[in-house]
Parts: structure tokens; sequence; C-alpha cells
């Protein structure tokens, strides 16, 4: 009788810890992607990329659209891929007319987005499930996002503990679920698109790619960055992994 | 008075001749704009029987701590010392100036910089905000404003219609636009285009624009004042930051080209994000 008593108390005790080791096993977040992927910037019809498989051909696909670049000992190129504008800006040419200087830096960082999805794994446990781009996402977004010009700015923004904090943000328009434009009290005017989540370094917590355009009321500065942050527990912060550099 | 003579020391300790003291008067009211003086000093030549009491030298401290950065500041001006040299140099930025308006000249050098920085586009366009624009870099507002510009057919030369132009505008306005989308993606869409004598006339009507809210941040009187080669750099610098952000975020930069600084105002005039050759173009102006 004892013994049938232990070998139940086996039973149940393995039991419970099966089903905890085969929910751990098979709990997966499948990366997400946006539809939305800038690439109508390359090309005349979307692309449409739903795998980071898709995302890592999209890099050698040709554009309709080639754009002209320009370097100081070498004769002006054309390019026309993800990866040829990479390597074109790796070996120092920028772009051929000097008004273009902040679209090729734009067609760059798009393409470092695609880079980056190229490698987005799925996720095991996610912290960023009520993740919306609103005002309160810009009182948790780390400084980093804000749109510092002048140096006067970034050193002021270096004591800042947060986006709106430095920004003073005072008008937040949604566009989309995954696309709102922001308004600082200084003209600055941030769209941000939410272009991905996933796993993007490898420790099983989602993280996200954001794609930052910045531009200004009145004036013709353009600048885009792109981050990957992430939130570590519930009630963590949303912590910046990555400014991602140019390509 | 566009630089301090001295024969003499003058201050705390100092020789003291009245000339020498009239003149250190003189000099520390030109520059009064660089200290919180309540009032000018009185240009007597006198510090009365206390020099370290009388105004004037209460003024060289100032000048000493907050100027030259001497903390323990000393209330003497020594002929060529440091304190005499720093308020030369500080002279010799304050350029008295005659107040010139923006030229003819000075607006053709300037266009021709705003198309190579901006690019001049004869043809609706989307900029990085969604706004129809033309030109160099003219935001069309509405349709209706589109339709008081004279728009030809390409194919033609032949003036578009009211119709032609509030159509396409329509159409350029669908289109996606971003950062990453230049002028040239909304070449295919658009039949109409603008002649260069359109362009130019829109562009100088952009310049009074801008010289209009230069004139708020600066002073007209003051903006008027600057010479052409700093004037050139402030209208680049509105062009691409617009009024707000040139306001406000360039608040150094903006004391520095108020005291005439432009040496400081070339070191704050930084902006991140654009290309090197445009930052290093507003520093060699404001460098000359």
């Amino acid at each position: 009788m004892n013994q049938k008593i232990k070998l139940n108390k086996l039973l149940i005790a393995f039991s419970i810890l099966l089903s905890t080791g085969c929910n751990a096993s098979t709990t997966e977040i499948a990366p997400y992607f946006n539809k939305e992927n800038q690439s109508t910037a390359f090309f005349d019809n979307a692309l449409i990329l739903t795998s980071a498989s898709d995302f890592s051909s999209a890099l050698d696909k040709r554009w309709d659209y080639p754009v002209e670049l320009k370097h100081e000992t070498q004769n002006n190129s054309s390019v026309s891929s993800c990866q040829q504008l990479k390597q074109s800006i790796k070996n120092g040419f920028t772009a051929a007319k000097n008004y273009e200087y902040s679209f090729v830096k734009a067609q760059s960082a798009i393409c470092s987005t695609w880079e980056q999805q190229s490698h987005f794994a799925p996720s095991r446990v996610s912290y960023l499930n009520t993740l919306k781009l609103d005002e309160s996402f810009a009182n948790q977004a780390p400084t980093a996002l804000a749109l510092t010009i002048s140096d006067e700015q970034k050193v002021k923004a270096k004591t800042a503990s947060s986006w709106n904090d430095f920004s003073k943000i005072i008008k937040v328009i949604s566009n989309s679920d995954t696309q709102s434009t922001y308004y600082d009290q200084t003209g600055g005017i941030q769209r941000l698109s939410l272009m991905a989540k996933g796993d993007y370094n490898g420790d099983g917590i989602e993280d996200c790619l954001l794609f930052m355009e910045n531009s200004v009321e009145g004036g013709s500065y353009s600048s885009t960055e792109v981050y990957i942050i992430t939130r570590m527990s519930v009630d963590g912060p949303l912590t910046l992994i990555n400014k991602v550099r140019d390509i | 008075m566009t630089n301090l003579r001295l024969v003499q020391s003058v201050g705390v300790g100092g020789k003291n001749s009245p000339n020498d003291i009239k003149a250190v008067q003189t000099a520390l009211n030109q520059l009064k704009h660089l200290l919180p003086l309540n009032k000018p000093l009185i240009v007597d030549g006198k510090l009365g029987i206390k020099p370290e009491t009388s105004n004037t030298v209460k003024a060289i401290m100032l000048f000493q701590k907050k100027i030259v950065g001497i903390i323990k500041a000393d209330g003497r001006i020594d002929v060529n010392g440091k304190t005499h040299k720093k308020i030369n140099e500080k002279m010799a930025a304050k350029k008295p100036s005659i107040a010139t308006p923006v030229t003819e000249s000075l607006k053709t050098k300037l266009r021709a910089k705003l198309e190579q920085y901006e690019g001049r586009v004869e043809h609706m366009y989307l900029d990085t905000k969604g706004y129809v624009t033309v030109g160099v870099g003219h935001m069309i507002a509405t349709a209706q404003d589109a339709s008081q510009i004279t728009f030809v057919i390409n194919e033609s030369g032949i003036s578009a219609s009211k119709k032609e132009i509030e159509d396409e505008y329509a159409l350029i306005k669908s289109k996606p636009f971003g950062s990453a989308y230049p002028a040239r993606r909304f070449k295919s869409f658009a039949k109409l285009k603008l002649t260069d004598s359109v362009i130019d006339t829109l562009t100088n009507k952009h310049i009074v624009s801008f010289e209009s809210e230069l004139k708020k941040i600066y002073g007209t009187t003051e903006f008027n004042k600057h010479p052409e080669n700093v004037k050139l750099a402030l209208f680049d610098m509105i062009f691409n930051l617009g009024m707000p952000k040139l306001k406000n975020s360039y608040t150094k930069f903006n004391k520095f080209i108020k005291e005439g600084d432009y040496k400081n105002a070339a070191l704050e005039s930084n902006r991140g994000g654009i290309a090197a050759e445009r930052n290093k173009y507003v520093k060699d102006l404001l460098s000359k």
C-alpha cells in the first residue's frame, strides 16, 4: 500500500514536471513583421516580406529606382540594391547630389531595418504585448529617440529621463496601429514606425525594431534613425538595445 | 572706438591716468551686452578715492570673471595683459557695421546655394512630411493655392488649367512619402511643370519670408548689420531648420550671433544628421 501511494505521488510529481517542461519548450512567439516595410521607397509595388529569410532575399533585389552616388576619388556609381548601397557606403560613396544626402541616408536606414529583420528569431517571452505608439510610449521610451540636432541639445539630452522628458511632445497623431507622428515643442516632427517584433539578440525575450523619420516645422531638415528596444520584465523600463548605425 | 589703446594700467593698483580710464570706460560700455551692467559707465576718467569700489573697477572684475575666465579677478587691466587682449578681441568681433538690406547679389548667391542643398524641382512632389512642394522647397498648402501658380503642360508648354493643376495636386498628394522618397520619384506622375522664371519668383518670395523670420530672431536693424557671409549662413540655417528649431534649439548660436561673436557661433552651428560638407559651408561663412 505504501509503495502504491509512493508510486502515485511519483507519477503526479512527474506529470507536473512534464507539463511544465512541455509548456516551456513549446511556448514560442513568432516574429512579427509589419507589412508596411518601406519597400515602396525602392519599388513601384510593395514587396511582401513575411519571414526573416524574405528580408534576407530582399537585400539583393534590384530596385526600380537606382541611386546615383559620388566618391572623392572615384567615378560616380549607380546602385540598385541594398547590398550594393551598403558596399558603396562602406567604400566611401555618398549621394551624388548634395540635396539627396538625406534620402540616401534614409534608404540606407531602410536597408538596415531589413538586414536586422533577417535575423529576427522567435521569442520565448514578451513584455511588449501592450506596446502602443502613443503619448505614454514617449514617456517610457529612452532619450535616444529624441530629435537632437544641435550640440547643445545633445548635451542637454544626456540628463533627460525619457524621450518625452527631453522633447516635451505637444501632439501625437496616430497614423495607423503601427505608426504615429510626434510633434515636440521646439518644432520637431518625428514619424515613428514599428517595423518588427522578435528576438533580436538571442536572449529569448521579444524585442522591437523602430524606424524614426525626423523632420522640422518650416524647414527642410530630414534624418532617419533605427532603434531596437525591449523590456526585460513585466514592469521593466523600455530599454535601448541598439541604435543602428549606417550599414 | 574699434579697439582699446592704453598707455598705462587701469584699475586696482594701476597707474590710472584719466585718458586711460576714459578709454576703458568707453570700451566696456561698447561691450556691455556681454556683461549684466545695469547702466552704462559714466565716461569721466575717474575711479574715485577707492578704485575697488568704483563702478568701473566692478565692471572690469565682472569682465575678468565672466569673459576672461579669471576666477580671482584683480580688477586691473595691464597694457597688453590678458584682460586688455580679451577686450580687444571682443571689440574686434563686434564690428561696427552699416545696416544693409538683403541685396540682389546676395539673393543670387543664396539661390545658388539653396539649389545645391535643397534641390530645384520643376514638378510637384511630396516632401518628407507629406506636403506638396515645388521649386526650391516651396510648399503648396492646398490645391487652390497650387492653382494660383502658373504651371505649364510638359509636352506642349501651354499653361495648365485650374482643374489640371488641382487634379495633379490631388494625384501627387495621394502618393506614399517619407524620408526615403526623393523628388524625382514623383516625376513620372507629373504632367505639369514650372518655368525657370516662376521658380525664381517663388524662391525670391521664400527668401523674403525667411528674411522676415530671421529678423524676428535677431532683430531687424541688427540682422541688416551682419556681414553678407553671416547673412548667407543664417539663411542656410533657417531654410534647413525652420524658425522654431533655429530659435529654440540653437540658443548659444543665437546668442553669439547677436553678440557679433561669429567665431563662437561657428562652433555652435553644427547640425547633426546633415552632410558634413553643408556644416562646413556654414562654419566657413561664419569664420571669415
